[in-house]
């Protein structure tokens, strides 16, 4: 089991060395960044001038070394918009997109692990029908449109809630409910099926013939085998929330790292979009090396082997 | 909840009990009419084809049939001269695993593999001894795995499924089955997934369990050679009905009904395996549930078979004491043995 978190490890080292290469020759395909800079009229003197004044105007080599070495020591170098470090522009946008994220994520699981189990329970029947319709209506909705339709009715119709910016706790709800629309129904789906084929096996029914309750029949014996694939799913839709939530983020006028991603990409703020790529790949191979760990943990087969 | 004075002798009493099931071509009856008794400390072999209606028998008695298609009709199932289809759900489970239990034919899918071994035994017998403490149940648990010779039974509560063989893990269902213990093992084919050495241990454990604690036990299986060796009496079972009952010496030495002889002629024995010999399968195919001939359903397939059996339904009667046969020419089975 060492061995395989060891060379786990390993791995996602490789991993994140190829998204460093990736994103910065990606980045340099995009444009030029100086052109952005400067004035329609400026002449080519001034704008190798500011290229200059960007480093950009050495090798590739010599610049991606620099970035590499900057990254190492997470400083990804100033944003060449506003002259300020592109870890702090990232580091203050952090805790926006991550409460987000965290109360988008807790609100789907405390939604979706209901009403999934219980859809698969009474398999056919009216809450079935409820669940089939939550799972539709949530993957079938762009995110863009619920957020204007909950606007317009909370906060404009009813006057309730704030229409967006991020003060004051009443501004969380509906970005949250937004956010999380779209991982209920997937959960909500998943969920069902996985219930569904697990309700169905020999353990269940042996279970049922040994006269448990159907509590722990459903809770602990169906649903901890019917989260096996559960978990991945969960666990990579968080990752993309905790890598900046665009559309809901500009909807609710919310200041977090996925609204500094897309004007970064735009302004072609290279040293800015490199810190956020990078992250975000963290994140992910992080995640990901939590979902295996979190495999040993449910399902002894895999810790065994 | 009484209806009737328990019969000293009897476990388990069946009456009438129909148990169908709606399909895309129309109401399946699964369990077709069946009555039939379990004596205490007997091991009764229930034997048919698949989807003879014998799995669904047994989860009838537990109540388990899988809903919404399936569902019990009518009928009777008495333990004790209480009748269990009468019970509420929640008075159904103070029975199941206290006092009937039932143990699966496929051991490497009857445990759940996210749990311990240790943890599901556990788990029974909280259920079933409700004032037991932590130590005392984890005591009672290898004392179990003992009583189903499971080497280093205190090793084997740490151990996960798929850490054990078949045959063990079998053994572990048993013992699970066994922590009431009940008064009633109903054990659906618990053997066809084992290799033959290890179906032949288990099939001594049930013996001893049934002479050293007096379960009565229903062995269902497909396979006469296994209800020869093990069972004291047997019921044929053909598309959901009951063709024959009687001792298991009695079927052997004289069958009643043709389904059963034809299953007889199609065993290999040591006795009537001579060189140049034949098994002879018995033809045709198993009849559709849903498509049943008016008259016997056997008659299709029945060498013996004439007008009256393919218009009229027999019975079921005692035709000898002890000895009930569905047939309208009983006496002339015993032709179809000289072959």
């Amino acid at each position: 089991m060492v061995r395989l978190l060891v060379s786990r490890l390993l791995q996602s080292l490789v991993a994140l060395w190829g998204v460093t290469v990736l994103i910065f020759f990606v980045t340099r395909a995009s444009g030029d960044p100086a052109l952005l800079l400067v004035p329609p009229q400026a002449t080519d003197a001034e704008v190798a001038e500011v290229r200059k004044d960007l480093g950009l105007d050495e090798s590739y080599v010599v610049q991606y070394a620099k970035f590499l070495e900057g990254a190492v020591r997470l400083d990804f170098g100033d944003s060449y918009r506003n002259r300020r470090p592109a870890m702090d522009l990232v580091k203050e946008r952090m805790p926006a997109t991550l409460q987000l994220a965290v109360g988008a994520f807790v609100f789907a699981i405390v939604v979706a692990v209901p009403v999934g189990v219980l859809s698969a329970v009474r398999q056919g029947g009216w809450f079935d029908r409820f669940g089939k319709a939550v799972a539709l209506l949530g993957q079938a909705m762009p995110s863009f449109w619920l957020g204007l339709l909950l606007i317009l009715f909370f906060s404009v119709r009813l006057k309730w809630l704030p229409t967006g910016g991020r003060d004051g706790w009443d501004s969380y709800l509906l970005p949250t409910v937004t956010l999380s629309s779209y991982l209920i129904a997937v959960l909500v789906r998943l969920i069902r099926s996985s219930m569904l084929e697990v309700l169905r096996s020999e353990y269940v029914k042996f279970a049922r013939l040994r006269g448990l309750s159907e509590y722990s029949v459903v809770m602990k014996h169906a649903f901890k085998n019917a989260a096996i694939p559960i978990v991945t799913v969960a666990a990579l839709l968080f990752a993309a929330f905790l890598t900046g939530a665009v559309v809901t983020e500009t909807v609710f006028s919310w200041p977090g790292i996925g609204r500094l991603a897309v004007s970064s990409i735009l302004a072609r703020d290279f040293p800015v979009v490199q810190a956020i790529v990078l992250l975000s790949a963290t994140i992910y191979i992080t995640t990901n090396f939590l979902v295996d760990l979190a495999y040993l943990w449910i399902d002894p087969r895999i810790r065994f082997s | 909840m009484t209806d009737v004075e328990a019969r000293p002798n009897v476990a388990l009493e069946i009456d009438d009990l129909t148990t169908v099931f709606r399909s895309r071509h129309g109401v399946v009856r699964a369990v077709d009419g069946v009555s039939l008794e379990v004596r205490k400390g007997e091991m009764l072999g229930v034997v048919g084809e698949s989807g003879s209606g014998k799995s669904m028998l047994c989860l009838s008695i537990m109540r388990l049939v899988p809903g919404p298609a399936g569902r019990i009709e009518s009928g009777r199932v008495r333990l004790g001269g209480v009748d269990l289809l009468r019970l509420t759900e929640a008075e159904m489970r103070q029975y199941r695993g206290r006092r009937i239990a039932m143990i699966l034919q496929d051991p490497l899918m009857s445990l759940n593999p996210v749990y311990s071994i240790g943890n599901q035994i556990n788990e029974s017998l909280r259920i079933v001894h409700p004032g037991a403490g932590a130590k005392e149940r984890v005591q009672k648990a290898i004392e179990l795995l003992r009583s189903v010779r499971i080497p280093e039974p205190k090793d084997r509560l740490k151990a996960f499924p798929h850490q054990l063989s078949g045959g063990m893990r079998q053994r572990v269902c048993a013992a699970i089955a066994l922590s009431g213990p009940p008064e009633l093992l109903l054990a659906d084919e618990p053997t066809t997934a084992l290799d033959v050495t290890t179906q032949a241990e288990f099939l001594r454990l049930l013996r001893d369990l049934r002479d050293d604690l007096g379960v009565s036990i229903v062995l269902v299986t497909h396979d006469l050679g296994i209800v020869a060796q093990n069972c004291d009496r047997v019921a044929v079972m053909y598309g959901g009905r009951i063709v024959e009952e009687a001792p298991v010496r009695r079927v052997y030495s004289g069958p009643r009904h043709p389904y059963t002889a034809l299953l007889l002629r199609s065993v290999p024995s040591l006795e009537t395996q001579t060189l140049g010999s034949r098994l002879i399968p018995v033809d045709g195919t198993p009849p559709d549930l849903s498509q049943l001939p008016s008259g016997c359903r056997f008659a299709p397939r029945c060498p013996l078979a004439d007008a009256r059996c393919h218009a009229e339904y027999p019975p079921i009667t005692e035709i000898e004491s002890d000895h009930h046969s569905a047939c309208w020419k009983p006496g002339e089975v015993a032709s179809l043995l000289e072959v």
